[in-house]
C-alpha cells in the first residue's frame, strides 16, 4: 500500500481513537470504553503491521500498557481504607411508631379503603382472610397457600416469643413442654450444659474450659448457637433505646414505654437469606414474592425463638422480634450498627455478608451480658450506592429516590416513599408483593470467592464505584447484568398496575384504629397518586435490563379508560372491593383529644409535634442529637 | 540483561522482561475473565459470565496488537 493513504488512515484511526475518548468522557458508558479499547487496538495493529516500528517503540509501548494496567491493578485491589462508618444520625431522632410503618398505614385504613381491603380482589374469600382488629380482612399475605404455610407456621412461632406479655404481646404464649423454666426472674441461672463446657469452637479460641461466663465467652457462645442453628451469621450490639416502637401494631396502638423494656440492653441478630435463583427469576408478578420472603422470614424467626428459648432456660430475658408478625424494634439499626451492614439507597440495610439485601433478619432482645461486636467500620455500601440507582430505577412505582441523601428524622439516608412502596406491595394486581429492588441490588449474589472479592474492591477501592455504578460511572453492573440470569422463561413483566381508591378520594381524620388514632399529620402525601392521578402504571414501554415492560391487556380497564382493580387471575374480582368501608372509626377533634388525654387512646410518628404525641416523648433519649454510641452508653447503664 | 530464552528444536525465542511482565499481565486478565465466565455459569446467570469474558478480551486487545503486530523492522 501506498506509504500516504497508509499514513492516512493511521491518522484517521486515531482521530477515531480520539472521538471515542470524547464520547467517553461525555457519556461515561461501557460501550464507549470497549469501543476505544477496540478503536486503539485496530490503530495499534495498523501501526505495528502497516507502518513498522522500532525496537525501542515496541519496548515504550509495552512498558506503557504493562504500567497502566499496574495502575488500574493497584487502584482496584490494593487495600485502601475504606471510608469512614457512615455517620447516619444528624439531628434529633425520635421514636417510631409501628402503626406508622408502610404495611401498617396499608392494614389500618391510612392509605385507603381500598388498599385495607386488598386481599379482596382475590376470590378465594373462605380461605383468604385474617381477623384484624376484629374485622375480617383478606390479606395478600395468605393469598397462596405457600404464603399461609409461611407466615402461618411464623405465627404460631410467635407464640414462643416470650414468656411474659409486655404491652400484652405476645398473645396465647404456649408452656415449653420441654423447659425446666419457672418464671421470667429464675434466680438460679443454669448453664450452657450440665458440664458447663464450651462448645467446641468456643474452647478453640478461648482455651478448653468450663465456662465462666465472661462476656467474651457468652458472646461467643451465642454466636456459634445462632450459626448452629441455622443464621448465617450473628451480630450482637447494645440496644439504643430510640429503637422500640412508640406502639405496637398488632395490639393496635398499645405503647410501649421504656421503662418496661429497659432491662433488655442487648439485641441478638440472626439473618435468613432470601435464596438467590428465586430472587433472580421472580419478575413480581408471580405469588414467588410474598412465598419466599415468608420463607426468609420463618427461618430467621425459627432460629431466634429457639435461641431466645435457651437464653431464658438459662433465666434471662430473651425477647424475639421477628417478621411475618411482629418486632418490637425497627430492625434495620441492628443490623447496621452491629457493624454487619449499612444503610443502601433503598433504605434497608445492605449487608454484604448476608446475602446484601436478600436476607431477613430477627433480632433477639435480652439482658443475657454479651460483649458486642467491634466497632463499626464500611464496606463501601453506602459510598457505593451514590454510584447505583439500580434500585430506583427499577422501583415499578418510583418510590426509591435517586440523587442524594437527605435527613428525615435526624437521620441523613435516602428514604422511600413508603407509602408508595406499600400500596404496590399490598395492592399488586399483577402478582402479590415486590421483588424489584431487592432483584437488582449488585451487593445480592452469593458468596462465591469471585463475588467476595467484588465485595472486597467496592469496600477498597476509590475507583470501583466510577467503573461498577451508572450514576457519573461506567454502568459496568448494569450492562454485566446479573439479575438477568435464568429468567429467559420470565423476562417480559407486565407494567405494574396496583390497587387504585376511588377517584376523588380522600381520607378522613382523625381516625381511631383500636387504640390508636391517626392524626391529619398521618395523612399520606401520595393520596391523589393512590386514586390514579399521575399514576404512569409503572413502566409500560420501558425495557430496563433486558426486562420490557409491555402493554396492560384491555380488560383491565373500564369504560372510562381508568384501570379497574382486577388481579389477573381473579378478573371477576372487582365488585367485591365497591363501596367498602374504610377500617376505624372517624372523630371530632374534641372527641380525639379527649380520648388522648384520658390514656384512652394513643398516637405517635416521628414527624409530629411533642406536644401531639401520646405518650409523651422521652426527653433524655428524644431530645437534642446523640449518637448511637451516646444513646446506647446511657441505655446499658439505665438502672 | 534480564529475559527468557527458549531453545528446543528448531525453535528459539527470547522474551525480555518487559514482554514477558505483558504477557503475563494480558494472560492474567484473560484468566480473570475466564474465572468470572466459570463463575457467571455457576451462578445461574451465563449472560454475565460471557459479558464478563468480552470485557476482558476487549481490554487486552491493545496489548495484543502489540506483541502480535509490533514487530520491529529496524534498530
Ligand atoms: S421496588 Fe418494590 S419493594 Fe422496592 S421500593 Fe419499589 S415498590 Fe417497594
Ligand atoms: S441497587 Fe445499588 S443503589 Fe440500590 S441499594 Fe443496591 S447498591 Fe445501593
Amino acid at each position: 500500500m501506498d506509504k500516504k493513504i497508509a499514513t492516512y488512515i493511521f491518522y484517521g484511526l486515531w482521530g477515531v481513537v480520539a472521538a471515542c475518548l470524547v464520547w467517553l468522557f461525555i457519556s461515561a458508558h461501557i460501550y464507549a470504553l470497549l469501543t476505544t479499547f477496540l478503536c486503539v487496538a485496530a490503530t495499534l495493529a495498523w501501526w505495528g503491521a502497516v507502518l513498522g516500528v522500532t525496537p525501542r517503540m515496541r519496548a515504550i509501548a509495552m512498558g506503557t500498557i504493562s504500567g497502566f494496567w499496574t495502575v488500574i491493578a493497584v487502584l482496584m485491589f490494593f487495600p485502601f481504607s475504606p471510608p469512614d462508618a457512615p455517620e447516619y444520625i444528624v439531628g434529633e431522632v425520635h421514636r417510631f411508631s409501628e402503626m406508622n410503618h408502610g404495611f401498617a398505614r396499608a392494614m389500618a385504613g391510612v392509605l385507603g379503603p381500598k388498599i385495607a381491603n386488598h386481599g379482596l380482589v382475590y376470590e378465594d374469600a373462605q380461605y383468604n382472610y385474617a381477623e384484624i382488629y376484629g374485622m375480617k380482612r383478606q390479606l395478600w399475605q395468605n393469598s397462596s397457600p405457600g404464603a399461609r404455610a409461611l407466615f402461618g407456621a411464623t405465627v404460631v412461632t410467635d407464640m414462643l416469643r416470650a414468656p411474659n406479655q409486655i404491652a400484652n404481646e405476645p398473645q396465647k404464649v404456649l408452656p415449653y413442654p420441654l423447659t425446666t423454666f419457672e418464671g421470667a426472674y429464675r434466680d438460679h441461672k443454669i448453664g450452657w450444659n450440665p458440664g458447663d463446657e464450651l462448645l467446641a469452637d468456643v474452647a478453640k479460641k478461648v482455651g478448653y474450659k468450663k465456662a465462666r461466663y465472661t462476656p467474651e465467652e457468652n458472646a461467643l457462645m451465642v454466636k456459634a448457637l445462632g450459626k448452629f442453628f441455622g443464621s448465617i451469621d450473628v451480630g450482637i450490639c447494645r440496644v439504643d433505646p430510640r429503637w422500640f416502637f412508640t406502639h405496637d401494631l398488632i395490639n393496635a396502638g398499645t405503647p410501649l414505654h421504656l421503662e418496661e423494656v429497659k432491662n433488655l440492653k442487648y439485641g441478638i441478630q440472626v439473618f435468613s437469606e432470601q435464596n438467590w435463583t428465586r430472587i433472580n427469576n421472580d419478575p413480581g408478578e408471580s405469588w414467588w414474592s410474598i412465598t419466599k420472603s415468608g420463607t426468609a422470614y420463618s427461618n430467621s424467626a425459627w432460629i431466634a425463638v429457639r435461641l431466645a428459648q435457651m437464653l431464658r432456660d438459662m433465666g434471662y430475658e430473651a425477647r424475639v422480634g421477628h417478621g411475618g408478625q411482629d418486632y418490637e424494634t425497627v430492625e434495620t439499626p441492628f443490623s447496621v450498627y452491629n457493624g454487619f451492614g449499612e444503610f443502601g439507597r433503598m433504605s434497608d440495610a445492605v449487608v454484604p455478608a448476608a446475602g446484601g439485601a436478600r436476607f431477613k433478619s430477627a433480632t433477639i432482645l435480652t439482658n443475657f451480658p454479651m460483649q458486642v461486636d467491634a466497632e463499626r467500620r464500611s464496606y463501601g455500601v453506602t459510598r457505593f450506592c451514590g454510584y447505583c440507582d439500580r434500585c430506583a430505577r427499577a422501583c415499578p412505582v418510583n418510590a426509591i429516590p435517586m440523587g442524594g441523601r437527605t435527613v428525615e428524622n435526624g437521620i441523613e439516608m435516602w428514604h422511600v416513599d413508603k407509602d408508595r412502596c406499600a400500596r404496590f406491595r399490598v395492592g399488586n394486581l399483577n402478582g402479590n408483593c415486590c421483588n424489584e429492588c431487592v432483584k437488582v441490588c449488585p451487593y445480592n449474589k452469593p458468596p462465591t470467592l469471585f463475588h467476595l472479592l467484588g465485595n472486597y474492591v467496592v469496600e477498597h477501592s476509590p475507583i470501583a464505584g466510577r467503573i461498577f455504578g451508572s450514576v457519573g460511572g461506567l454502568g459496568l453492573e448494569d450492562w454485566l447484568d446479573y439479575d438477568n440470569g435464568l429468567s429467559e422463561d420470565f423476562g417480559v413483566n407486565e407494567p405494574a398496575r396496583w390497587i387504585l381508591e376511588d377517584p376523588g378520594y380522600k381520607n378522613t381524620f382523625p381516625r381511631l384504629v383500636g387504640q390508636y388514632i391517626f392524626t391529619e399529620a398521618d395523612r399520606s402525601p401520595d393520596e391523589e397518586w393512590a386514586t390514579g392521578v399521575g399514576a404512569e402504571m409503572g413502566k409500560v414501554g420501558v425495557k430496563y435490563q433486558g426486562v420490557v415492560f409491555g402493554e396492560i391487556p384491555k380488560q383491565y380497564f373500564d369504560a372510562n379508560g381508568r384501570p379497574r382493580n382486577v388481579h389477573k387471575d381473579y378478573p371477576e374480582g372487582e365488585q367485591k372491593i365497591a363501596n367498602v368501608e374504610n377500617l376505624g372509626r372517624v372523630l371530632t377533634q374534641e372527641e380525639a383529644e379527649h380520648l388522648l388525654k384520658t390514656g384512652q387512646a394513643f398516637t405517635g410518628g416521628w414527624y409530629k409535634k411533642d406536644e401531639d404525641v401520646y405518650p409523651p416523648r422521652s426527653p433524655k433519649y428524644e431530645k437534642g442529637r446523640l449518637s448511637y454510641a451516646e444513646a446506647s452508653k446511657l441505655w446499658v447503664e439505665e438502672e | 540483561m534480564f529475559g527468557l530464552q527458549i531453545k528446543k528444536g528448531g525453535i528459539s525465542a527470547h522474551l525480555g522482561w518487559g514482554e514477558l511482565y505483558l504477557i503475563t499481565v494480558t494472560s492474567g486478565m484473560l484468566l480473570f475473565g475466564l474465572w468470572a465466565w466459570y463463575d457467571g455459569h455457576a451462578l445461574g446467570t451465563p449472560q454475565a459470565g460471557w459479558r464478563f469474558l468480552l470485557l476482558f478480551v476487549v481490554l487486552v486487545t491493545p496489548a495484543l496488537s502489540v506483541l502480535f503486530f509490533w514487530k520491529p523492522r529496524t534498530s
